[in-house]
């Protein structure tokens, strides 16, 4: 089998990658983050910018307003001349989907070698206010969640979140101690991540002393809405090999997206077949089983939902994921570990360019590059991305 | 408030014709969604065609009671204040509906029976109300 399923397609690696920090970027813009991550990338392999044939990117942002043809304006600003351009827009799962659009050119022998870039950088819009435009952007934004949701004034997908935890709890007898202990591991693997937002130490107590944010939610399993920005360079396997790179493959793509917009009224709150079923699809692809995963970066945005991500994965039994990540199975060191970097919750969320941080830090280990919190020997690694409320699932198998 | 609350500008423009009947309905005082004769099911939300089976959909009205399935309180909502206890109801029929709830988030739990009415105090669309039906 091939990464997209398709023996007449070319292989396609991943050759680089780079990224700002996670946290607070204030003054500056989402492509001024973008760029920083850009160049970070094209520096690691001594690849000057005008070698790019290609460049994928996606919305910089959400609530901040965005004119269109922006991929013009970002190609004016780097002095780039592509084949290939294009902004890729579906929520969370963006910068992943540009990544296979990036990589389904080079698979098809299009172009050879390209940057995906994902940015944000609205934090202030939300911490210092907002003015009159701001806020009817905002009205914009609230208005995704559709006919049948918005109109209750619902603002952020928090709430739907909050939805699909309770439900969860409720049917799997989850306690809250048991939900607030996956922020305290992702904590500890973000003690070891010098780009990640939140490092200092939690504990469980901490957790539910939190603002209550959306019942069952508190503070401490949402995660931080950061600024950010990373990017890839993806090429084919021949021009990677011609530089002398020692490239991460792509050897499975799988994606499975649901009817359902943010509150999925007709399947439940609590069932994601499309997940597992982007995950099999993958995995099939590259000729792997789930138990050859060395280790896992999972979107994961609340604490609940990757709970319920690592079920709906097959990581673990449906109400079972909750235990297992207290026993440390996902834990650097532990069975399969998962979401390495600190995850949302810890490395920090800004939704635009998370999909590339995850394939950023599975790359990092697969190369060995993950300092303190490299898991030894980790060859075969998967990242995975969603959008809405897990209404949608992208995963990407890649290995050394 | 005159003309329509700010919040449902990008909502009230992008109704398509399902979202639109279900909403005029309501305004004349009828909760329904649509119904498949072949499948013998409902959609919500409303369709005018059968995903499975490319039926023509029909408009069937449903309870005003059901139970509570799941809820949640915004910490900040754009429309409803203190409370702004939002959720969801399952209808006798199983069809699941979004709306807000009159009771405090204290008094709310999963299963319990639910009368659904509809609010008419909020300006631009007639939505959908729950209350706890007490035992």
């Amino acid at each position: 089998m091939s990464a997209f399923g398709s023996e007449r397609t070319l292989r396609c690696a991943v050759a680089s990658w780079g990224s700002t920090t996670v946290g607070r970027h204030p003054g500056r813009t989402p492509s001024e983050l973008g760029f920083e991550a850009l160049h970070k990338a094209l520096a690691r392999i001594d690849l000057p910018p005008a070698e790019l044939e290609g460049l994928f990117i996606v919305p910089h942002g959400y609530a901040r307003a965005q004119a269109p043809l922006r991929p013009s304006r970002v190609t004016e600003e780097l002095g780039l001349s592509t084949r290939a351009l294009v902004e890729v827009e579906c929520g969370g799962a963006s910068s992943l989907l540009a990544f296979k659009a990036a990589c389904q050119e080079i698979a098809t022998g299009q172009i050879e070698v390209a940057a995906v870039i994902g940015a944000q950088s609205e934090r202030r819009l939300y911490e210092d206010g907002m003015d009159e435009g701001d806020l009817d952007r905002v009205y914009l934004l609230a208005s995704m969640m559709g006919s049948y949701v918005a109109p209750y004034g619902v603002l952020t997908a928090v709430s739907c979140y909050a939805l699909s935890a309770q439900r969860y709890m409720h049917e799997h007898g989850v306690a809250a101690e048991e939900i607030a202990e996956l922020p305290v591991r992702l904590r500890q693997h973000a003690a070891l991540n010098p780009i990640a937002e939140q490092r200092e130490p939690l504990s469980v107590e901490d957790v539910l002393a939190s603002r209550m944010v959306c019942p069952p939610v508190h503070k401490l399993e949402a995660p931080p809405w950061s600024d950010g920005g990373a990017c890839v360079i993806v090429a084919s396997e021949e021009w990677a090999r011609r530089r002398g790179l020692e490239p991460v493959f792509l050897t499975g793509w799988g994606e499975a997206h649901d009817s359902a917009n943010f509150v999925a009224f007709e399947q439940g709150l609590t069932s994601f077949p499309w997940v597992r079923r982007s995950t099999e699809i993958a995995l099939e692809r590259a000729g792997r089983h789930l138990d050859d995963l060395d280790i896992a970066e999972i979107y994961g945005a609340f604490a609940a939902s990757e709970l319920m991500t690592y079920e709906a994965m097959g990581f673990f039994a449906d109400g079972e994921a909750p235990a297992a990540v207290a026993r440390g199975e996902t834990a650097i060191g532990g069975r399969i570990p998962i979401n390495t970097s600190g995850g949302r919750l810890s490395l920090g969320h800004p939704p635009q360019a998370t999909p590339l941080l995850e394939m950023q830090e599975v790359c990092q280990q697969l190369t060995g590059d993950a300092g303190e919190r490299q898991v030894a020997g980790a060859a075969i690694g998967l990242v995975q991305a969603e959008h809405g409320v897990m209404n949608g699932s992208a995963v990407a198998v890649l290995e050394i | 408030m005159t003309g329509p609350d700010p919040a449902l500008k990008y909502v009230l423009r992008e109704l398509g014709p399902p979202a639109r009947e279900f909403y005029r309905r309501l305004d004349a005082g009828e909760l329904a969604t649509t119904f498949c004769a072949a499948c013998e099911r409902f959609s919500f939300p409303p369709r005018e065609r059968c995903a499975d089976c490319g039926e023509e959909l029909a408009w069937r009205p449903l309870s005003a009671r059901g139970s509570i399935y799941a809820f949640t309180a915004q910490e900040r909502g754009l429309r409803f204040t203190a409370p702004d206890v939002v959720g969801i109801a399952e209808l006798d029929e199983g069809v699941r509906v979004f709306g807000v709830f009159d009771d405090r988030l204290e008094d709310l739990a999963i299963g319990l029976p639910v009368e659904i009415h509809l609010r008419r105090d909020v300006p631009g669309m007639t939505l959908l109300g729950f209350k706890v039906i007490p035992e």
